[in-house]
């Protein structure tokens, strides 16, 4: 196990038993432990895709844009045409996912301002389709949501579904052609160039893939939430990046991977949930995700890549 | 025997450029074929069309007499055309076996999925081959330069196996250029042990190696054949001149300029030693002195330089400019000392590419050229010109961006940047690294003027050749210690000398 996995992972544990310790009753609470996995499961998927996309030495600001619009639109679907909500939402994902790409590799804009303009679009979508109010789910679309709203003790659907896509894509990126391309991107893209490997389309598919878990975590936020809100996704997207970085991916690439993101999820939760339950203020949330972002770029970057950064 | 490629008469027009006239060109089974030439000689545009990222304008390629047509990199490697880049290709965050198929997992899936076991059993089968010792699931970046080159090496002949193809052709674009002395020879016994099953060919500056490994050698001229010898013809000479196209009957480093220097002790370092890097390094360097530094990677001689211009701090130890005790914990004190450096990466360390030539001469000294909060750009156009007569750099003008010059010409602006400055050592890093024939004359001229005139320098040569044939005094480090000093002021050591200290 690599360095920034090992620290990632201690500092899980640690935090789990500091918050364990300092006030059990609180912290192990059922309900508390259910509104964690809660938190946890929507940001881990929507940071699945992010991570292919930072592993390949890029950034996508669209997701934040992408969760606003998204659920607007899967509450939309699903009041007017029931399951196919789903699949409409998430081809819609992927395929704003994949336009992410193309301006980034066809038009060659650096994937932080091409994503950046996107992430002002897709919120701009979001209030013109809404009318800029959150849109109620129908009551008689509840059930339409069992998937992910059903529970086992604390477990819910949506707890279940985080844990199967970070199966599916932990294979995805350990044992496919796929996951290993993404690797050597990021590592040294004209090496896998000369290596006769499309560059290009790997990069649209990381992208995708962002728009992709964006579309699955709406989801998963809209079955939390019963509504469509088109303001919902801003401040998800620090969060979102803090979930890849604190992980150990590093922002120049090459190193990381979705076991890391799903110890960054922990890690970001454990402390927000861990600032609720030792009663302070929630508004400090935002320093310390910040704080400790930025600690965890300092010990991840790869600075042999970036002599001198800008 | 027949020829397993033939390349006729080919031709490729640049726009504005003619890089390669009617070019011939043929490679026998199991050979290594030398191609040299000075930089712009047409020898990378060569093979860049047998690697299919040109495509030639004019001739036949045939291979393995069949006529083909390379369209682009993919299909070179389809054809079993192999090229090792100097840059490499490989990945240091993934395995040796992972590197080996790299872009080639597809038969090595099922259902989607790589299956680890087979990848590693074939990886194993062909380095056992080949008879390479390497740990397959070793990261790239644990290996040396040349292990990492073995698995390029592998690579291609692995897929040439995969896809059935007889005596693949791999090009080697200049392999040693990195490489310590041992490696050379311990690559250079693989390669001839290799070609029972691969034909090489084999670009480089370093006519030695040229003379040593290859069975034939092919130079190019001004994108014309400019002659191929067999083995048993070629020397060093030879293919200097016909490179050049001129007789180099003048010696090459032009030893009858050089002048024993002044008794002056421009500087001197007393019992230097940075831990882990080199250790109680002493010695005075005089004015109008060449001191060349030999040494391995290893040897310490890289951080010893960084120390002397501040890049790295030493541990313990002084630093003496002319006679008076100085601290050098920066760059830009070293230089406000008089020490200038010259980094062997000119492209990124000793220019500003994309600036202009006259803001690159002039940009250590722009501080001078003010005249209230704004720089006196007559001044700057008339020391660029006066510097540019000086060292004869060929630029149609001092406007030129950098990047538009030939190495030769863009050494010459990193020189006239220091002379400017009017730095009292100035430390050179491979001054000559990736500069043609002609250039490299010229640079040692002006590094013989440069000392005729005071300057002291000190130098880390490309070969032990080139700090034999410049250097009044080398010092050769062995594992951070200074193994040997010689003295080359009246009769030069050999080589030969050099490497009992260095090895």
């Amino acid at each position: 196990m690599d360095k920034g996995r090992l620290l990632a992972l201690s500092v899980v544990i640690v935090l789990f038993f500091a918050l364990a310790i300092s006030n059990p009753g609180a912290f192990l609470s059922g309900y508390n432990i259910g509104t964690l996995l809660d938190y946890a499961a929507t940001y881990f998927i929507a940071a699945i895709g992010l991570t292919f996309v930072i592993m390949v030495g890029s950034i996508d600001l669209s997701i934040g844009g992408m969760l606003s619009l998204l659920t607007v639109i899967f509450v939309l679907t699903l009041n007017s045409f029931g399951f196919l909500a789903y699949i409409i939402t998430i081809s819609l994902g992927f395929l704003l996912g994949t336009i992410n790409g193309l301006v980034f590799t066809r038009l060659k804009i650096p994937s932080f301002i091409g994503t950046f303009g996107a992430s002002g679009v897709f919120a701009s979508l979001a209030l013109i389709i809404s009318g800029g109010r959150p849109i109620g789910l129908r009551s008689q679309a509840f059930s339409l949501l069992s998937p992910l709203t059903f529970e086992i003790g604390i477990i819910k659907g949506s707890h279940i579904l985080a844990f199967i896509l970070f199966g599916i894509f932990f294979l995805i990126q350990n044992s496919t052609p796929f996951g290993k391309y993404v690797a050597a991107i990021g590592n040294s893209e004209r090496a896998t160039l000369l290596s006769g490997i499309n560059v290009d389309r790997n990069k649209i598919f990381c992208f995708a893939l962002s728009g992709l878990s964006a579309a699955l975590a709406s989801i998963v936020l809209v079955s939390r939430m019963l509504s469509g809100d088109p303001t919902i996704g801003t401040p998800y997207q620090l969060q979102i990046i803090a979930t890849v970085v604190v992980g150990g991916t590093a922002l120049t690439g090459g190193v990381g991977g979705i076991f890391n993101t799903l110890l960054g999820t922990l890690i970001i939760t454990l402390v927000g949930n861990g600032l609720y339950v030792i009663g302070i203020d929630v508004y400090y949330q935002m320093i310390i995700t910040g704080i400790i972002t930025m600690v965890a770029v300092i010990l991840t970057l790869d600075r042999t890549k970036i002599k001198i950064v800008k | 025997m027949k020829p397993v490629l033939i390349m006729e008469n080919i031709s490729k027009t640049f726009p504005g450029v003619r890089a390669l006239e009617g070019i011939n060109f043929e490679i026998f089974p199991n050979e290594i074929v030398g191609l040299v030439g000075e930089n712009g000689a047409g020898k990378s545009t060569l093979m860049k069309i047998l690697a299919g990222v040109y495509q030639c304008d004019q001739g036949e390629i045939t291979l393995r007499d069949q006529k083909v047509q390379v369209k682009n990199p993919q299909e070179a490697r389809t054809l079993g055309i192999g090229m090792v880049f100097q840059e490499q290709a490989v990945l240091s965050n993934m395995m040796v076996y992972e590197n080996i198929f790299l872009g080639r997992e597809k038969i090595f899936t099922y259902n989607g999925l790589l299956n680890r076991r087979t990848m590693l059993k074939e990886a194993k089968k062909i380095l056992q081959e080949i008879g390479i010792d390497l740990s397959l699931q070793a990261y790239l970046h644990e290996l040396n330069f040349m292990e990492r080159q073995m698995i390029e090496i592998a690579r291609n002949i692995w897929l040439a196996r995969q896809i059935q193809v007889e005596n693949p052709i791999i090009i080697l674009d200049e392999p040693t250029t990195v490489l310590e002395e041992e490696e050379i020879k311990r690559l250079f016994a693989k390669l001839r042990e290799l070609k029972r099953k691969v034909s090489f060919i084999y670009i480089s500056h370093r006519l030695k190696e040229i003379v040593e490994l290859c069975d034939r050698v092919y130079v190019l001229k001004d994108g014309k054949n400019a002659g191929c010898f067999l083995k048993n013809d070629v020397t060093e000479e030879l293919l200097r001149s016909k490179m050049v196209g001129r007789e180099l009957q003048e010696e090459y480093y032009l030893v009858s300029k050089q002048r024993k220097p002044t008794d002056k002790v421009v500087l001197e370092i007393r019992d230097c030693t940075k831990t882990g890097s080199f250790y109680n390094i002493s010695f005075k360097l005089l004015q109008g002195e060449i001191l060349s530094i030999c040494g391995t990677v290893g040897s310490g001689k890289e951080e010893l330089c960084k120390a002397l211009y501040g890049e790295t701090k030493l541990t313990s130890g002084t630093i003496l400019i002319e006679g008076k005790p100085e601290s050098i914990n920066l760059p830009s004190q070293a230089f406000s000392l008089g020490i200038g450096y010259i980094s062997e990466d000119r492209r990124n360390e000793g220019l500003v590419l994309h600036l202009p030539v006259f803001e690159n001469i002039t940009l250590p000294i722009i501080h001078r050229l003010q005249k209230g909060f704004l720089i006196k750009r007559e001044e700057q156009f008339k020391l660029t010109r006066e510097m540019m007569a000086k060292l004869q750099i060929k630029a149609p003008s001092p406007l030129v961006l950098c990047f538009n010059l030939s190495g030769g010409n863009q050494q010459k602006v990193v020189i006239a940047k220091w002379l400017l400055s009017n730095v009292k050592v100035l430390i050179m890093s491979h001054p000559t690294r990736g500069v043609d024939v002609g250039a490299k004359h010229e640079i040692y001229g002006l590094i013989r003027e440069l000392a005729e005139n005071g300057m002291a320098m000190i130098i880390m040569g490309d070969s032990f050749e080139e700090d034999i044939g410049l250097a009044n005094r080398i010092i050769v480090m062995k594992d951070g210690k200074i193994s040997g000093i010689l003295d080359a002021n009246i009769s030069k050591p050999t080589p030969s000398d050099l490497i009992q200290y260095v090895v």
